[in-house]
């Protein structure tokens, strides 16, 4: 049996006793430069017994302005929240392994882009969950055996429609579909060099540079984030040492980042949240080191402030104001940060 | 398959603690190696603001009393143990970092040893008599891993020599199922008996958790001191992970890094 497909944790959800004087967490200010934030863990709280969740997975606001999460409790997959914090409502009881959540404005309506770990597919929904396309592994490319080598963690839609799906947990290949679900190529995988990817967990289409757009797509094991173009060139590595970088999420000028771990203290709920500028420098760490670059190379990063156990994605709402969902981390609702 | 989430079904810190406050990660304590010739020299960092490091060489806990650190510090004492520990207005101090450190022993002419895991193989053949180890991380390959399999290494001395006790370096890594070893045997060679002699042997159960992620550096003292040109030790995996853990009755991994003969 092989050690790391069983990688556990010891949690140690320790509460010493404080003998300095209590600030609120509410008062704390995290992070850095003009990306700081106040935080509010009891956000996303709610009743366990009516609403469970597993591991949050990820979160997208959708074109009402609501704040949809993703958990792997299959009695509610998707939970539908205000940017209060309150419930709007629920649906989903289908996605063992859901892990993936991507909105897309298709035309004018909103689209849900579910990838499952367990059923080794992508599953495209309407906004209330009706199924419109479900995506199994591409036979076509010749890169899979059998259907569970295949183990989507993320997509990307391209406003073309073209979906780009992320192997994070398989073989770590990009494979990107046209609009209709169909294969059209692959690229990625592991390998030696700068091309390839180690955990391929998140994607995302990154139009910042509007004549220019681009692919992002998290080397997670690495500590890197690569762009490609929209069909799978290589052109460059972002590095982001020390940081366990889930998926990227760009809005406006910036990219935000949850970091499961820090690679120096692995498995042991070391997580931060991590937002880059559109130079692709590191601006701001949330309950993370502070930024230093040294001969234009990062410092490695770490947590420094233990707000979080294992973050594993965020989203960005009108307001500026990030959500935090977390894998692992003793079934806890998302938090809510709001800028200073 | 790969990445299966066994959760453990425990509060999060933010619902155990009444009082609303967060703590601070421990500081990052850098070294070569926890292994010295004349001298070990020990780094400490915290890229946090209005924080302050506090350290002690004592092996009593930090505290808002302890020494400030400002900088590196240098180990020449063997088996000292520096332990450090972030303070900072409005936040719960750290958990402690601790790593000892430890002088070299034995001159080691040839060392070999049984192969470990494929995944963990280690530096090359001198990986456990290199004079470096001690970082707390699986993945660094400064470690030799095994699992189901036993590690039988032969250690051989530049010059036959007086020998009073092994230590060995291991990894306690629980959350990643690495564990101290079940056993460990150590044997010399006898020239006149034409054998190996039986000069120590422990045994680990890992019945409780460890608190954290850390080195254990053992050391085996001999009942007396033997002259030899050759030592042979036996480390056995954990027959059984214990109760406790989610991976309840398979065998534990165990990871060593550095043998050391005084």
């Amino acid at each position: 049996m092989h050690r790391r497909k069983f990688i556990q944790i010891a949690a140690t959800a320790a509460c010493v006793p404080s003998v300095l004087t209590p600030t609120e967490r509410g008062a704390v200010i995290l992070g850095h430069n003009n990306k700081r934030y106040r935080i509010d863990t009891q956000w996303g709280a709610l009743d366990a017994q009516k609403y469970p969740v597993n591991d949050c997975h990820e979160m997208v606001q959708d074109r009402q302005g609501r704040i949809l999460l993703l958990t792997n409790d299959t009695r509610n997959n998707v939970i539908i929240y205000n940017k209060n914090g309150q419930l709007i409502t629920a649906w989903g009881t289908e996605y063992p392994g859901a892990h993936g959540l991507t909105l897309f404005d298709e035309n004018g309506t909103d689209t849900l882009y579910i990838c499952d770990n367990n059923r080794h597919q992508v599953i495209k929904t309407d906004i209330n969950g009706r199924v419109l396309l479900t995506l199994d592994y591409p036979k076509a490319a010749n890169i899979y055996q059998k259907a569970d080598e295949f183990i989507p963690t993320e997509t990307a839609i391209a406003p073309n429609g073209d979906i780009y799906v992320a192997d994070g947990y398989g073989k770590d290949y990009i494979i990107q579909y046209n609009a209709r679900g169909e294969y059209l190529r692959h690229w990625g995988g592991r390998g030696e060099g700068a091309a390839f990817l180690k955990n391929a967990h998140g994607i995302c289409y990154d139009g910042r540079n509007p004549e220019r757009p681009t692919l992002i797509v998290s080397s997670r094991e690495e500590n890197a984030f690569k762009r490609y173009t929209l069909d799978g060139q290589y052109l460059s590595t972002i590095p982001v040492p020390g940081a366990w970088v889930c998926r990227p999420v760009i809005k406006g000028d910036y990219l935000y980042a949850a970091v499961l771990m820090s690679a120096n203290r692995p498995m042991q709920q070391s997580g931060f949240v991590t937002i880059l500028d559109k130079n692709d420098r590191v601006v701001s760490n949330i309950a993370g080191s502070t930024p230093t670059y040294t001969n234009d190379q990062p410092e490695p990063m770490y947590q420094t402030i233990k707000v979080f156990q294992y973050p594993h994605d965020v989203c960005v709402d009108d307001d500026e104001n990030i959500y935090v969902a977390q894998w692992n981390s003793g079934k806890v609702y998302p938090f809510k940060l709001t800028p200073v | 398959m790969m990445y299966r989430i066994f959760c453990l079904l425990l509060l999060s810190p933010p619902l155990l603690c009444a009082q609303e406050m967060f703590q601070l990660a421990p500081p990052i304590m850098g070294y070569s190696s926890v292994f010295f010739a004349e001298k070990a020299t020990v780094t400490l960092q915290f890229a946090q603001n209005n924080t302050q490091i506090r350290y002690t060489l004592d092996q009593s806990d930090p505290t808002e009393q302890s020494p400030l650190y400002t900088a590196p510090i240098a180990v020449t004492n063997s088996g000292t143990t520096v332990k450090a520990r972030v303070f900072g207005a409005g936040f719960l101090p750290s958990d402690v970092t601790a790593a000892t450190f430890f002088a070299l022993g034995k001159k080691v002419h040839h060392v070999t040893h049984t192969p470990p895991a494929a995944q963990y193989p280690g530096t090359g053949p001198r990986t456990l008599v290199d004079a470096v180890g001690g970082n707390t991380d699986y993945r660094n390959p400064g470690w030799l891993g095994f699992n189901q399999d036993s590690l039988v290494v032969v250690v051989d001395f530049e010059k036959k020599a007086k020998v009073r006790s092994v230590l060995l370096d291991f990894l306690q890594s629980e959350g990643s199922w690495i564990f101290l070893p079940g056993s460990v045997t150590v044997e010399g060679w006898d020239d006149k008996k034409r054998q190996y002699v039986a000069l120590a042997r422990r045994e680990w159960r890992s019945e409780t958790p460890a608190q954290r992620v850390q080195c254990v550096a053992e050391e085996l003292r001999f009942s007396t001191a033997f002259r030899t040109k050759q030592l042979r030790l036996t480390i056995r995996p954990l027959a059984a992970i214990p109760e406790w853990h989610p991976g309840k009755g398979a065998k534990g991994w165990f990871f060593v890094d550095e043998i050391i003969a005084y």
